[in-house]
Formats: structure tokens, C-alpha cells, sequence
């Protein structure tokens, strides 16, 4: 690869982008498979140059500004206005075409890996938060109606979406159906043309209506008429905004956005209330089987889960670039070791030990999370060119892994904005200056695809403790322990001694869960839940941050040898790739030798059995009105 | 004890009386005309007044937000502050802690401080008006001439002129020391003022008349860094020797921040001297400027904590009740029955987890902040050893106490929003606004790290025989000493180990500073302030156990199950020890274990952040 002379940019750090993806990964081995045989390093080396340019040049500048104008709505024409400079930006990323650039050949799509796929995706949304969702939930969509639709349907939608003149959401959310979408009220009634008309209304929904696309094709979650309550009694239904007639022209098909949310932050991606069929005549077509709807839904929740992982990985790059740059910058106080020494010149506030260490803190859960999601999205390329054993193990992976990228990747997220929040000190928190917009974007990312909480207990129950022998588990284990084996004899000998023994502990908390399990103690299991997927995310990270350092530590030697002191100084300012491996192997070692340690406090949290949650009832939350 | 949506008013007795015993300040001559009494109709004043008066601007003075008019230079604050103002001034809150003699009613600062809890939880952006004009008063009492004081002092604490506190430029943040505001001796003694301070809260609006600003300049010819600086008091009018306003003295505000939060809460550019006529007054002696500022900043940090946690408090007692009222999902154990009805999602374990651990927190946090409080004043009040005691306590309690509370602050208010789940992240629910509020206070007032190396160096390692860290520790065993006996083994256990442990650090730290390995201890500061945190809040929790367990046994007996429930459902009592009770045990025996990781860490002795120098941080642009 060309080295050294990647580009800079204020968002993601491009040479650590492709470490991830051809020195720990090996994506590029993927062409050796017919699906990716047309490709070689060089085609994945111009659409990832190509999504930064874009994402730095068109969508990054319109990231503040979108914040400040927000979206509007007219209540009198019922219309969402989107900020006026997304659209070039979206029509930018819709024209080169990213919406399809993992979807095969045949439907319009480039057929690139997943893994690169990931990559781009990290820079569009580091780029903007708000931005990489209206594409997102259009390919979510159109991968539904790709998987599950009909031929019909598929020729009608797809050709519109994967070029985003139509584009898509996700419709579950309604006032009393958040966590338990099983309760929704929202009504199908079966017409005697084989369609239904759809009557109820849906909140939050993202990209739900804009003044962009020429048409909104909404999967909507809905109840059969006589179909029983609960998730079981759940179909799913393509409502389009607007109705295709037989000649072509376009129909308003009675979708209405009756408001939109102001918010906290993601300001400039539109959350709309939608109204069904309020004057009768919103017609739905039934995707898949009748009572599929959480079966079909599901496929497309896992892939909009990785995506939030993504945003969470992708705004804290950008947070921690940010912070970089202005503490580079920013002239405060003297040097540590000149403080009693009047005349001491004044340094960058990146001298700092303090600032330092906020800083590798930063860079070593950024490039943990960096690996693990673009680490999914390679598992989910096997799946497609492996079979048998190995195509079950990258599943189990990806089934496993997937609640900790979204909860792990989403409460780091929030961390990661507000450190660099903290380095800017003051004007940090003042809206000139970007931190504090990053750290308002990331909030939602642990509450929407399913809060956090709801993750932890997927992670917990269907992953681990049902999962029958706990198969993820073990090829999970399996896995660490490889990266163990490998790791020895390169890396420092505490270093995976931790791991090691982190490894075990992992063992033992699952093996005490069990034990509840069997033992019925289920109020237990789920007051550990978030305990136990916290614990895991940070177990995990430090998994492939030993990977990392197997591979940095013997780049790092070769190129900077024993150079210390002053030597080394002048090495790391004027050659970028020893920087870079120093860095990789410092921001690896701070986290195994240090961060790390707090994971045997976090275990130690659940296997001390401490019963505190379980005996406090409603009640004993005082002081506090009841209503 | 009356229910609101800010601070569990319940707890705020606990601590004052169970806990700390405020009463006994009543025997000590300052206080002996107060009573319990007294105490309590003060206490609920504030609170009434919170909940009723500031409350109700919370919202809306953050939707209106401060405005600044370039023409006229004026800042204008929200409308709706200005009434809720006037109420906490015509209450007499703006000097509630202060001598008759400028109008005040002299009550303790526990006392005033736990009435300033329910405040900033109401709204702190609100509070930080009267509090910086509280701050910049006393700094007149204690260092002004009498004729200052008469000047400034009655017109300040009953709201009439605010204050300010005016530290930072645009290259002095942290680093104070490289001011360059100017003052210009003059003929008659008094100083002319040139100089810009940015971020000024408070700096200007239209609340109060007139604007009282000490100011932190360095005068001609005076040395550069802290040493050199003296402060001054800048009015934004001159007070004429009869009391009333005289001539504008040339302080114009230039611009206001847009900000992430506090949105009603002015911060402003400041401008002195513009057209070379603003008079600055000497306060105290030539060069004392820093050292009298201190005195500001650690009551103001003092203070930052509390608001942190006030807004803290705030979010989580708004989860609460909407955990009480939210219905979705059904109960645990009964998944698998698809005619269960949905439950409030109080009634799920995570959703308890949260609010457990956002209630152990605060309650751990409540406990420290009076703690300090008291010892404040007993630092004031007693003599000899008893008042070094208390004031060591002080020194090394506060920038954890400031620190610690502010980035829990952010933490819980997070958590918060998360019990809200979707809701909680649109405007029209209040916890978004918390959680935009809380960050700043972990930044004001010297940042986190600048608190972190200020505990690590001046208040423990430099502090001669690290006398602070022995008096806490003194302290902290005592209160195991009690624990003993009365609560399980296994949390006094845990608490000593915890003691133990830090002994570990301090002497590993003392180590290397003897050996000059200056690097090593700045890297690790903040991680040491972070553990320093965790186990005050285990003391305070352990503390807090030695009273609410034989509480609890005696209200609860071994009622279990059924019983249990419909006890803690009727008897507030009961209900209000159980959860005392369970917030310790919870923090104590889950929390704090994780205590020891961060130990652990700051023991390893990894180097990774000595070693890494700038050029490591690859990727970014340089500018
Ligand atoms: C900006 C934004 C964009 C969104 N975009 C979309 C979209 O495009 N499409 C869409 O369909 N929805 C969307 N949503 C909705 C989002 O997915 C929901 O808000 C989320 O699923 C949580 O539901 P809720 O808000 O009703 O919270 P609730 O379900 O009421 O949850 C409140 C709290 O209770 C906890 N809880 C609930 N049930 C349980 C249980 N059984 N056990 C333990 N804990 C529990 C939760 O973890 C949470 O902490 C969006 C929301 C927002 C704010
Ligand atoms: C809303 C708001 C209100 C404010 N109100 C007031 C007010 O009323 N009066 C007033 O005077 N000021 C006020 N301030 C200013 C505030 O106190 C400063 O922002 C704060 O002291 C930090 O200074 P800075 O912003 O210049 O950050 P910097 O000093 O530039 O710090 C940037 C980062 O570098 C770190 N750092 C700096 N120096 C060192 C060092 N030597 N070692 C290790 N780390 C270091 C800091 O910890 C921080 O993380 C306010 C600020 C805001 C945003």
C-alpha cells in the first residue's frame, strides 16, 4: 500500500482505516471468491478515496449547518423541510452510488464487501451523524424489499432506491409500542384485491417525510384485523407515500407527517409522526407471509443495529480528530517539567500529560470499536463465500457481536464526545466550536434500534444463556483464545497474560449465569444483563486490541528500532509511518495495561451476587411525585 | 416531607441530622439563637420557592435563551427569570448566610447550602446569578475596606447589583497566570482597567442596576505570571459617596456565547476601558490577587459541585416518576403468558438497575457535599486541632467533590435520558436539557484536570506530611470503626480494603515523587482523583449503613414478599430506610468493586501516556 501519504482529514483516520481493513483483516483475500473476483485492492482503494472526498468536501461542511437550521415543518402544508445544503450533499453521495455499493451487480449495486461498505459508511457519518441516516434506513429498506418483496415489487421499488430518488424507513415506533412492539395498535384491514388498507399512526420515525425525495416507501409493522395480540400477530407491509398507477404516474397514497420532533441533537435529520390512512385510503402491499412481520423485521433491525454501532464508532472518530486538532492548537500553560521556572515558554495544551492521557483514552476506544465494527461487517461477507463450519462460526460471530457493537460502541460514544468536549475546555461547550454538537448527536445512538438496555438482554438471553450449548459463545472463545495462541511471543507477555485472564473470568461469569438460569433466578440474569454486556464490550475490545498490537508491535520495532529520546522525536515528526505504529502500539498498550483493569471490577460487580436490585420494589424510589 | 420533582427532601433531613447532626452548630455560640425549627421553616421556604417559582422557568428560559443587541450592547436575560428572581431575593436568599449587619439572616451555610440544592435543581442557570453576586460579595467582606463594604455589600446580597467573577481571556483559561488585562495607577490611588475577559457569567443584563466585577489584571510594570496579578472591583457604574449610580465606567459587553446549555445563564465577553475610562478599585494589597481570588474559587467550586449535582438530582427524580408512570413490556416472569399485561417500567430489572444506581450516586454525593459544607464552617467556628481537622477536610474534599459530582453529572443525567428511552431525547421532555446542562460544570471553574492535579499535588503530595490525606483517612476509619457490627462484614470489609488500596497509590505516588518522576504523577491525576471519588462516596455510604440498617430492621422487621411490598407501599418511613438501605448495599457491594479496577490501574505502572508524544496522534489535520 502507499504508505505514509494518506490523506488528512478532520474526521477518521484514513491509514488506520486501512490497517483495520488489509493488515488485521485481509479484506482484499475476499476476491479470491467469484463473488468478489471482479475487484482487486486497487478498485477498494478508489471507493473508500472516494467516500472520504465526498464526506470531507460535501457533507462535513453542511454538518453545522444543518444543526443550526434544523428541520422544519409547515403545519398548514403538511410539508418537512430538509436543510437546504443536505440535498447536494445526499444527490453527491446518491450519484456516486454508495446506496448501493454492497448490493449485487444485478439489482444495481457495485457488490462490494460489507467490510469496505463499513468503512464508507464511517466516513459519511463521521462526516454528519444525521446525514448517513437518510441513506441507511433506505438501504434497510430496500434490502427488505429485496429479500422478502415480491418481483413485482422489487422491479417497481428498487430500481428508485438504490439511486435514492425514492428512498425508505422503518416504521415500528408508536406511542405505547417502543421497547415492546408487540403492543402496537396500528391496523391492517384486507381488501379483496389481495391489498390492505393501513389505518393507524407511527411516531419517530426517521426520514419519515422530506421535501428531497419524490417518493417515501415505508415497511410498516401492522396487526391483521383478528390476528392475535403481541409480536406473533404482526405482519409487515410496504405503504408507499405515493401509489404507483398502472400507467406509470404517482398517487398520493393518504400518508401524512402530522409533526416533527425538536431534539437534542441529530437535528437535522427529520423524526416525524406519520399518519396511516387517516381518510381511508392508504393502501398497503403484505411483504413476505402474513404474521412474519417481527421474523422479516428482524433482518433488517440486525443490519440498522451494526449501522448505530457504526454512528457510534463514526461520531466518536470524529469527536477524538476534532480534539486532536485543537489540542495541537491551543497554546496553555507551561510544560510539567518547567512549571517552576518563570520564563518557560508557553506549550500546546497536547504536551499536557492530562491532555495526554484524555487523548489515548480517546484513540484506543476508537480504534477498538473501528475493528470490531468493520470486524461484523467482514463476518457478514464469509457468510456469503464460506460454507458449512466456518460459514455457521462467522454467523454465531456476527449474532454475538452485534448487541455489543450497538450498546458497546453507543455508551463509549457518549464518553468519547464528551471527553473531547473536555479538552476543548471551555469553548467546547460553546456551539462555535463543533465538540459540543458531536456530543448532543451521540445520545440518541443508546436509545433508538432498541435501547441499550434492550441489547443487553438480547446479548444475555438469546445470544448467550438460550443459545443452544451457547454456540456463539464458544466460537467467540474460540476466537479469543486464537488471537492468545497468536499473540504470544510477539506481544509483552502482560499484556496477553491479561487477556488471558480476562478470558477466564469471562468463562466463569457465564458459567455463573447458567447456574442462575437453571436455578430460575431470572430477575437476577436480568438485573446483570447491562452489568454483563458492559463487561463483554470492553472484554471484547481488549480482544482485538491484543490482535492490534500483535500485528503494531513488530511493524513498530522495524521501523523505529531502539530509537529513544530526541532521536525518536525527530523520527516520529518526519516519518508518518512510525508515528502511525507507535501510536497503534501505545493506544494498545494504555488499554490493555490500564483501562483494561476496570473489566475485573466490572465482573466483579456481577459474581459478588450483591442482590440490591433485585429486593428494591417501586416503592422504595422516594421522594419523587407520583405522577 | 413533601414530594417534588427535585430533590428527595426526606434525604436532605436524613443527612442533616442523622447523618451529620447539624444541630449541634446550635450550641456553638454563632448559632445558639437557632433551633430546629427555624432550620426547617428555611428549608422548606427554599423548598416551596424551588418548586413553585424556579422551577417553572426551567424550561422556558432555556427555549428563550439570553439575547445580546448589538446596537445597544445590552444582554437581556429570559423574562420569565426575572419574577423567580425577585422572589428568591425578597425571601432573603441572596444572603440567607450572611451577618446581620449587611442584611442577611446569618443561618449556617449547611443550612443555606442545602437550601441551594433544591435551587439548582430547579434551575441552575437561574442560581448562578444571585450565586456569583454571592460570591463576588464576600470576596468584598473579606478583603475590602470598610468603605467598600458599606458601598457595595446590602446592595449586592439583597439583589439590587450582582456580581461577577472575571478570571478569563482568550489565552488565559487555565492557565490564569497570562492575563493581560491592565491596570494604569492613578493619581488618587484608583487604577484604570484595560483589558478584554471573555465567558464572564452573568457579565452583563438587564436583572440587576449595576454590575460589581472583580477583576483580575496585572498592574504596570508588575511581574508577568500569577504573581504579578492583583484584583480590583469594577463596577460597570460608579457609585457615587451618597450610594446612588454616578457615571457609566466604561465596561460594554461585546458579545454573548450560544451554547450547548445553560442558555439562560449570560455568558459574556467583556470589554474594560474601551474609551479609557474605566476605574478599577485595588482589593486588598498589590499582587494578593490570586490569593484572595482562591478564596472564591474554592467556595465557587464548592459550589460547582453542587450544582452538578443538583442537576443531577433533578434528572433523576424526573426518571422516577416517569419509570412510575411509563407502561411497556411485561413483567420478567411473565414472558412466556402472552395474556400478561403490560407493567410501569419500574417494575423491570435494568429499569431498577438504573434508578438504583443514579440513586445510590446522588445519595453517596448529598452526603459528601454537606459533609464539606459543615466542615467549612466548623473550620471557621472551632480551635485548635479540631478546626485544622476541619479544614484539611475541606482542602482535599473539595476538587474531588467538584470534580467528581460534575462528571457524574453527565453520567447520570445520560442515565436518565435513558430510563426516558425515546422521549427523553426530544425537547419536550426536561432531561435532555439537564444532560445538556450538567457538562459544563466539569469544565468552569478550573477544569477537572486542573481539579485532579490541584488534589494530587498541592492538596496531597506537596501538602506537608500529607496531613489533609491523614485527617481523611482518620476519619474514614472511624466510620468503620462504627460500621462494625452493626452492617454486614462484608461492606465494612470492602470500605477498609478500599482504604488499604489507596494507601498503595499515595505511597507508590510519594515514590515517585521523591524520584521526580513528575510525568508519571500528572498522567495520573485524574485516574487518582477518579478512585479518590469513588471510595468518599463507599465512606459516606458506609456511613450512611450504620444508621438506615438498624433503621430499617426496626421498621421492616423480616417482613418479606407480599408483606413486604404493602409495607413499603403505605409507610413512607419504611420505604424511605429500605431504599436507603439497598442504594448503600447496591453501591457498596456492585459499584465499588469496580473501585479496585481503577486501582489496579493506576498501580500497573503503565507508561503508554509518557510515552506518547504528539506526533502519535496520527490522521488528523494539523490545522
Ligand atoms: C430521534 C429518534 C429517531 C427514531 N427513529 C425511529 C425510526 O426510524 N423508526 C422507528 O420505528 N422508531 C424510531 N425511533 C423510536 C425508538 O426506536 C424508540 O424510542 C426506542 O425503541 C425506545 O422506545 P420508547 O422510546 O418507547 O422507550 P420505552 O420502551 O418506553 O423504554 C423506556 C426505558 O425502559 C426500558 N425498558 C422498556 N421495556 C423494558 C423491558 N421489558 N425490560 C427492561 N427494560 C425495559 C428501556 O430500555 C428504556 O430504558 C426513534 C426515536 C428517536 C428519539
Ligand atoms: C459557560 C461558561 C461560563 C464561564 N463562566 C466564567 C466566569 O464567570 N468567569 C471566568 O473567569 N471564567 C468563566 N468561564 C471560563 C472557564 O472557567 C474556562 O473555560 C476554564 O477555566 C478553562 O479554560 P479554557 O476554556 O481556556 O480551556 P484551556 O485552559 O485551554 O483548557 C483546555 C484543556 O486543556 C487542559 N489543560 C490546560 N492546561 C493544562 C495543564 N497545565 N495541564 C494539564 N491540562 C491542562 C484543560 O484541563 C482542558 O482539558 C466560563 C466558561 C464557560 C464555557
Amino acid at each position: 500500500m502507499a504508505t505514509g501519504v494518506m490523506s488528512l482529514n478532520p474526521l477518521v483516520d484514513t491509514r488506520d482505516t486501512r490497517f483495520v481493513l488489509f493488515e488485521v483483516l485481509g479484506v482484499d483475500k475476499l476476491t479470491q471468491y467469484p463473488r468478489f473476483a471482479d475487484f482487486d485492492k486497487d478498485t477498494f482503494e478508489d471507493v473508500l478515496n472516494l467516500a472520504e472526498t465526498i464526506a470531507v468536501e460535501q457533507v462535513y461542511p453542511a454538518n453545522m449547518e444543518g444543526d443550526k437550521i434544523g428541520v422544519k415543518y409547515e403545519p398548514d402544508t403538511k410539508r418537512v423541510i430538509l436543510p437546504e445544503c443536505y440535498k447536494p450533499a445526499l444527490q453527491a453521495m446518491y450519484d456516486a452510488g454508495f446506496i448501493g455499493l454492497v448490493n449485487d451487480p444485478e439489482i444495481g449495486g457495485m457488490g462490494m464487501p460489507q467490510a469496505i461498505g463499513q468503512c464508507c459508511t464511517e466516513f459519511f457519518t463521521a462526516a454528519s451523524v444525521a446525514f448517513s441516516m437518510y441513506p441507511a434506513l433506505t438501504i434497510g429498506a430496500l434490502n427488505l424489499i429485496k429479500n422478502f418483496g415480491t418481483q413485482e415489487m422489487k422491479d417497481l421499488y428498487i430500481p428508485k432506491m438504490i439511486t435514492g430518488q425514492w428512498t425508505g424507513t422503518m416504521c415500528l415506533t408508536e406511542p405505547d409500542a417502543g421497547s415492546d412492539v408487540g403492543n402496537l395498535k396500528t391496523k391492517a384491514i384486507r381488501q379483496s384485491d389481495g391489498t390492505y388498507k393501513i389505518i393507524g399512526q407511527k411516531i419517530f420515525i426517521s426520514g419519515g417525510d422530506y421535501d428531497m425525495p419524490e417518493n417515501i416507501i415505508h415497511p410498516v409493522l401492522a396487526r391483521i384485523e383478528g390476528d392475535p395480540p403481541g409480536t406473533k400477530g404482526i405482519s409487515i407491509f410496504i405503504v408507499p407515500k405515493y401509489r404507483v398507477k398502472p400507467n406509470g404516474s404517482l398517487e398520493f397514497n393518504d400518508v401524512i407527517c402530522s409533526g416533527i420532533e425538536h431534539k437534542m441533537g441529530i437535528k437535522a435529520s427529520a423524526t416525524c409522526t406519520l399518519n396511516f390512512g387517516d381518510n381511508g385510503d392508504c393502501i398497503g402491499w403484505l411483504l413476505g407471509q402474513e404474521r412474519q412481520g417481527m421474523k422479516i423485521m428482524f433482518q433488517m433491525m440486525n443490519e440498522a443495529r451494526l449501522y448505530v454501532g457504526l454512528q457510534g464508532l463514526a461520531v466518536s472518530s470524529a469527536a477524538y480528530m476534532h480534539a486532536i486538532k485543537y489540542a495541537r492548537n491551543r497554546v496553555q500553560g507551561v510544560d510539567v517539567t518547567q512549571m517552576l521556572n518563570p520564563d518557560a515558554p508557553k506549550v500546546t495544551i497536547i504536551k499536557h500529560p492530562d491532555v495526554k492521557r484524555m487523548l489515548l483514552w480517546m484513540k484506543s476506544y476508537v480504534e477498538g470499536m473501528r475493528l470490531l465494527t468493520y470486524y461484523v461487517g467482514y463476518q457478514e461477507d464469509l457468510v456469503h463465500v464460506l460454507d458449512g463450519e466456518a460459514k455457521k462460526e462467522a454467523q454465531a460471530m456476527i449474532e454475538f457481536l452485534i448487541p455489543i457493537t450497538k450498546a458497546g460502541n453507543t455508551d463509549n460514544a457518549w464518553k468519547v464526545t464528551a471527553e473531547a468536549i473536555q479538552v476543548y475546555g471551555g469553548y467546547g461547550f460553546c456551539s462555535d466550536y463543533p465538540a459540543e454538537q458531536f456530543a448532543r448527536d451521540a445520545k440518541i445512538l443508546s436509545i433508538y434500534e432498541g435501547t441499550n438496555g434492550i441489547q443487553s438482554m438480547d446479548l444475555t438471553m438469546r445470544k448467550i444463556l438460550m443459545n443452544p450449548e451457547q454456540y456463539n459463545y464458544t466460537v467467540f472463545k474460540k476466537r479469543v483464545q486464537e488471537t492468545i495462541d497468536r499473540a504470544k511471543g510477539i506481544v509483552d507477555d502482560k499484556y496477553v497474560a491479561i487477556v488471558q485472564k480476562g478470558l477466564e473470568k469471562v468463562d466463569t461469569v457465564v458459567n455463573y449465569l447458567k447456574d442462575q438460569m437453571a436455578a430460575g433466578k431470572f430477575l437476577h440474569i436480568f438485573a446483570n444483563a447491562t452489568p454483563l454486556q458492559q463487561a463483554l464490550s470492553m472484554f471484547t475490545l481488549a480482544w482485538l486490541h491484543l490482535w492490534m498490537l500483535s500485528a503494531t508491535q513488530p511493524k513498530m520495532k522495524e521501523i523505529v528500532g531502539d530509537r529513544k529520546g530526541d532521536d525518536l522525536t525527530v523520527l516520529l515528526a518526519d516519518n508518518s509511518e512510525a508515528a502511525y505504529y507507535t501510536g497503534k502500539v501505545l493506544s494498545s498498550q494504555f488499554f490493555l495495561g490500564a483501562e483494561f483493569k476496570k473489566f475485573f471490577g466490572m465482573v466483579d460487580y456481577i459474581l459478588d451476587g450483591e442482590a440490591a436490585v433485585v429486593k428494591a420494589n417501586e416503592y422504595i424510589f422516594t421522594g419523587a411525585p407520583l405522577e | 416531607m413533601a414530594l417534588n420533582p427535585l430533590v428527595d427532601s426526606r434525604d436532605v433531613r436524613f443527612v442533616l441530622y442523622e447523618m451529620m447532626d447539624v444541630l449541634q452548630l446550635t450550641k456553638l455560640p454563632k448559632y445558639s439563637s437557632f433551633d430546629k425549627d427555624m432550620f426547617e421553616d428555611m428549608l422548606n421556604l427554599a423548598e416551596t420557592m424551588a418548586v413553585e417559582q424556579i422551577y417553572p422557568t426551567f424550561a422556558e428560559g432555556d427555549k428563550e435563551g439570553c439575547h445580546y443587541d448589538g446596537a445597544t450592547k445590552k444582554v437581556s436575560i429570559p423574562k420569565c427569570y426575572h419574577a423567580a428572581l425577585d422572589a428568591f431575593y425578597e425571601a432573603g436568599f441572596g444572603g440567607m448566610d450572611v451577618s446581620d449587619e449587611w442584611g442577611g439572616m446569618g443561618i449556617p451555610q449547611v443550612i443555606s447550602w442545602a437550601c441551594n440544592e433544591f435551587f439548582c435543581s430547579a434551575n441552575y442557570p437561574l442560581l448562578m446569578y444571585p450565586g456569583l453576586t454571592h460570591g463576588a460579595a464576600e470576596l468584598i467582606e473579606a478583603f475590602g475596606t470598610e468603605e467598600q463594604k458599606h458601598m457595595y455589600l446590602a446592595n449586592m446580597y439583597s439583589g439590587k447589583w450582582g456580581g461577577t467573577m472575571c478570571l478569563t481571556e482568550p489565552d488565559a483559561g487555565s492557565d490564569v497566570g497570562a492575563l493581560k488585562t491592565k491596570a494604569v495607577r492613578q493619581p488618587d490611588g484608583t487604577f484604570k482597567i484595560y483589558g478584554q475577559k471573555i465567558f464572564i457569567s452573568s457579565g452583563d443584563n438587564d436583572y440587576y442596576e449595576n454590575m460589581i466585577h472583580p477583576v483580575l489584571a496585572r498592574i504596570e510594570g508588575d511581574p508577568p505570571g500569577t504573581k504579578g496579578i492583583s484584583i480590583f472591583i469594577v463596577p460597570k457604574y460608579r457609585v457615587n459617596p451618597d450610594g446612588s449610580l454616578g457615571e457609566f465606567n466604561d465596561v460594554t459587553c461585546a458579545g454573548i456565547e450560544h451554547k450547548m446549555g445553560i442558555k439562560g445563564s449570560a455568558t459574556c465577553t467583556l470589554s474594560f476601558g474601551d474609551n479609557n475610562n474605566c476605574i478599577g478599585w485595588l482589593l486588598g494589597q498589590e499582587r494578593q490577587g490570586m490569593k484572595i481570588m482562591f478564596k472564591m474559587m474554592n467556595y465557587a467550586r464548592m459550589g460547582v459541585g453542587l450544582q452538578a449535582h443538583g442537576c443531577a438530582s433533578a434528572a433523576y427524580m424526573h426518571a422516577v416518576t416517569y419509570c412510575k408512570n411509563r407502561v411497556q413490556g411485561v413483567h420478567v416472569t411473565q414472558m412466556l403468558n402472552p395474556e400478561a399485561k403490560g407493567v410501569t417500567i419500574i417494575n423491570h430489572p435494568d429499569v431498577k438497575r438504573m434508578l438504583l444506581w443514579m440513586k445510590s450516586y446522588l445519595e453517596g454525593q448529598r452526603a459528601m457535599i454537606y459533609y464539606l459544607y459543615l466542615n467549612y464552617e466548623l473550620a471557621q467556628l472551632l480551635e485548635g486541632e479540631a478546626a485544622k481537622e476541619a479544614q484539611a477536610l475541606v482542602e482535599i474534599i473539595t476538587p474531588i467533590e467538584k470534580a467528581g459530582c460534575s462528571d457524574m453529572s453527565v453520567l447520570i443525567t445520560s442515565e436518565a435520558m435513558q430510563c426516558y428511552g425515546g422521549y427523553g431525547f426530544v425537547a419536550d421532555y426536561p432531561v435532555e436539557q439537564m444532560m445538556r446542562n450538567s457538562k459544563i460544570t466539569a469544565i468552569y471553574e478550573g477544569t477537572n484536570g486542573i481539579q485532579s492535579m490541584d488534589l494530587t499535588m498541592r492538596k496531597i503530595l506537596m501538602n506537608p506530611e500529607q496531613y489533609n490525606y491523614t485527617v481523611l483517612k482518620k476519619r474514614m476509619q472511624q466510620t468503620i470503626d462504627k460500621a462494625k457490627g452493626v452492617v454486614e462484614d462484608k461492606y465494612v470489609a470492602l470500605v477498609e480494603r478500599g482504604i488499604q488500596k489507596l494507601d498503595e497509590v499515595i505511597e507508590m505516588m510519594k515514590q515517585q515523587m521523591a524520584s521526580g518522576q513528575f510525568l508519571h504523577l500528572f498522567a495520573n491525576a485524574t485516574p487518582l482523583q477518579q478512585a479518590m471519588y469513588m471510595l468518599v462516596i463507599a465512606w459516606m455510604h458506609l456511613w450512611s449503613l450504620s444508621i438506615t440498617m438498624p433503621k430499617m430492621k426496626e421498621l421492616v422487621g423480616d417482613k418479606k414478599g407480599e408483606e413486604r411490598a404493602a409495607l413499603l407501599k403505605d409507610n413512607a418511613e419504611a420505604a424511605f430506610y429500605s431504599g436507603k438501605v439497598l442504594a448503600s448495599q447496591f453501591y457498596l457491594g456492585a459499584e465499588f468493586p469496580k473501585y479496585f479496577g481503577k486501582i489496579e490501574a493506576l498501580l500497573s505502572g503503565e507508561s503508554a501516556v509518557i510515552k506518547a508524544s504528539e506526533e502519535i496522534f496520527t490522521g488528523a489535520l494539523n490545522e
